[in-house]
């Protein structure tokens, strides 16, 4: 669902130029539900996402993923920031090729995974609540042995 | 850049945890200044603090050296324990290392900080405070798990890993023990040659075992992956723990002048180990087991564990620090073909993957379960001495009481029905069957445990499986221990008759 409105993004964005990873923001013409035929602009916020610990083995075995989201959470009636909880669901939806249960449980990571956000645990910065801004750095490293 | 957070996005958040409690509540700490120096900006919690970085290093290396140190200098006053270091020891470290955060951070803790010099002649980096090294040699001993888990093979990782860093480095595989030429290998002398035919027959309860020459041709791997399936899926990881024990423990032995076998195992997994031990009815030994300084048995050799006061977050934060690659995940719970034994939630089979997820969920909402589970096990003291009946898997002493306590239980409903006596058959001494040895009578409890249920629906054919050669040996060790048991078991009667009178 996610990837479907990165994928629907037409216009360039004049005012966005490129960040210097080769992303260049954009904006996007789209009706948000159908009760509603205003045209919002949105644009994409880039996360870099690291898997550590054997968590990579998940995740068509790449340990670095530079993944583009919506900045605001698509298909609902508030203007919502896309938080933790967007992402941890995005990745399960968009990123994980195999097991699922080894990496989320309920809407949030299985115990056991470490989150960092920018190199700081995610405990301090709200877990879940943590609302993403566009660079934020992600990591996930899986402390469980497996038995 | 316009794509920032909403405004408001704080009232937000607030409005949210009020309306939907999270299970897993968010910690009040305070987030922004470092609670030890009080000034730098936070980056780590753990326990019921926030730290920044360096604080954070300096915590960990501080319960590295209090572990560390005392095994190294016995009899030292304790307050001098971490201000000095230890002497020079006389042996070598052997170190072992699985890829985990565990063994990785203690590897690189006691590299840089100049505990080992480098083998390849390579100048230590002596900064200002640097101190003599511990160790003038050290060798990292790994062993490879791939040929039955079926994951990436890691050998070459941690060889570099350890050749980086100027140590010597062994390389084992999990088969190497039904590998008879092993302990030439490893630069030892052979002393028992003869013993790599010796099978087990898992459908008779007793487990007889027999003596049979290398006739069949498989490999090293197929023994271990048909003994691995003839066990019920929950018993695989013990089994292989017993494994890893051993060749590790061997390696000690083994290799020229080790004085000390470290092991990265943190205070997470000792916690683990802490409640499926008792689980598993391994709590006789447990305390030999947590121990951070235990001597390997007939010989000088210290086993360590100087992780157990840091957990594996931390371990995990400080190789992410040190751009330090681990692999955690071995994933033991899922070897072997699947039972049909049912998995409990999160597909865990096995007590040690289920411990390992209850006390991961635990610690989410309660961080100190591990520190207070630790501390628990830390009280426990060994009652036994270590010079008496070893289990042939487990290689620990085994509880005199409990060996009488299963031949009169577990084993009664073998009772030959021909015998006069009607006393059980134990060890086979009452049979007149001299070349059919029983295994169960010589195992502790855990591992009478671990190996029944190697049900006959697994076993093919005759049902007889190799065991490893070492425990083919520990076996006729045992028979006479237990035969000792057994017969004072029989003449006790008399001798409390005669008291009494
Ligand atoms: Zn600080
Ligand atoms: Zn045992």
């Amino acid at each position: 669902m996610a990837a479907t409105v990165a994928t629907v993004m037409t216009t360039m964005n004049p005012e966005v130029t490129s960040n210097g990873l080769g992303y260049v923001g954009k904006t996007e013409v789209e009706a948000s539900g159908s009760s509603s035929t205003i045209v919002k602009k949105e644009e994409e916020l880039e996360i870099l996402i690291e898997f550590g610990g054997g968590l990579h083995l998940l995740f068509s075995q790449k340990p670095k993923h530079t993944i583009h989201i919506p900045c605001q959470i698509p298909q609902s009636d508030l203007p919502e920031a896309p938080d933790m909880r967007y992402l941890v669901r995005w990745l399960k939806e968009n990123l994980l090729s195999e097991r699922p249960e080894m990496f989320g449980e309920g809407d949030s990571v299985r115990p056991g995974i470490l989150v960092l956000i920018n190199d700081a645990d995610w405990e301090l910065e709200g877990e879940l609540e943590y609302l993403l801004k566009d660079g934020d750095e992600v990591v996930f490293i899986s402390t469980l042995h497996g038995g | 850049m316009s794509c920032g957070n909403p405004e408001g996005a704080v009232e937000g958040e607030e409005k949210e945890e009020v309306l939907m409690p999270t299970s897993r509540p968010v910690r009040r700490v305070d987030k922004a200044i470092c609670n030890r120096c009080k000034k730098a900006k936070t980056s780590f919690i753990f326990r019921q603090g926030a730290y920044c970085s360096p604080c954070y290093e300096i915590s960990l290396r501080s319960r590295f050296i209090r572990q560390l140190h005392p095994p190294l200098r016995p009899g030292a006053v304790k307050s001098t324990l971490t201000l000095y270091r230890p002497v020079v020891q006389s042996g070598q470290a052997l170190i072992a290392v699985s890829g985990g955060a565990g063994s990785v951070a203690m590897l690189d803790m006691l590299m840089s900080r100049g505990y080992i010099s480098r083998s390849d002649g390579a100048a230590t980096n002596r900064t200002k405070g640097q101190k003599e090294a511990v160790w003038d040699k050290a060798t990292v001993v790994y062993v490879e798990f791939a040929s039955v888990t079926g994951r990436d093979e890691r050998t070459e990782d941690i060889r570099k890993l350890s050749e980086d860093r100027g140590l010597g480095f062994i390389g084992l595989k999990v088969e190497d023990v039904y590998d008879a030429g092993l302990v030439s290998w490893l630069g030892g002398s052979e002393r028992n040659a003869d013993t790599s035919g010796v099978k087990v027959n898992f459908q008779q309860p007793n487990l007889p075992v027999s003596q049979e020459p290398t006739t069949s041709n498989t490999t090293p791997v197929e023994r271990l992956q048909s003994l691995l399936a003839s066990l019920p899926p929950a018993s695989r990881p013990s089994l292989l723990s017993h494994i890893l024990d051993h060749l590790l423990t061997l390696a000690a032995l083994t290799l020229p002048n080790v004085s000390q076998l470290l092991l990265g195992e943190t205070a997470t997994r000792l916690a683990q180990r802490v409640i499926s031990g008792t689980a598993l009815g391994r709590g006789w030994t447990l305390p030999l087991e947590l121990s951070n300084s235990f001597t390997l048995p007939d010989s000088q050799i210290v086993r360590m564990k100087p992780m157990k006061e840091i957990s594996v977050k931390e371990a995990a934060l400080w190789c992410r620090i040190h751009g330090l690659e681990t692999v955690n995940y071995r994933g033991w719970d899922d070897v072997g073909p699947k039972g049909k034994e049912g998995r409990a939630k999160g597909g865990a089979a096995s007590l040690e993957a289920l411990t390992e997820q209850f006390i991961a969920g635990l610690s989410t909402t309660h961080p100190s379960t591990v520190s207070t589970i630790n501390r628990t096990g830390d009280k426990l003291v060994f009652p036994g001495d270590t010079s008496g009946p070893i289990c042939p898997l487990c290689e620990m002493p085994t509880e005199p009481d409990a060996m009488r306590w299963k031949a009169r239980t577990a084993l009664t409903s073998l009772t030959d029905p021909h015998s006069s006596l009607g006393s059980p058959t134990i060890a086979g001494i009452h049979t007149g069957d001299s070349t059919h040895d029983n295994f169960a009578p010589t195992l502790c409890y855990a591992c009478l445990t671990t190996l029944s249920g190697g049900a006959t629906d697994r076993t093919t054919g005759d049902g007889m499986v190799n065991l490893p050669p070492w425990v083919g040996q520990r076996v006729s060790t045992s028979q006479r221990m237990v035969a000792r048991e057994q017969m004072r078991e029989e003449i006790a009667d008399f001798l409390l008759a005669t008291e009494e009178e």
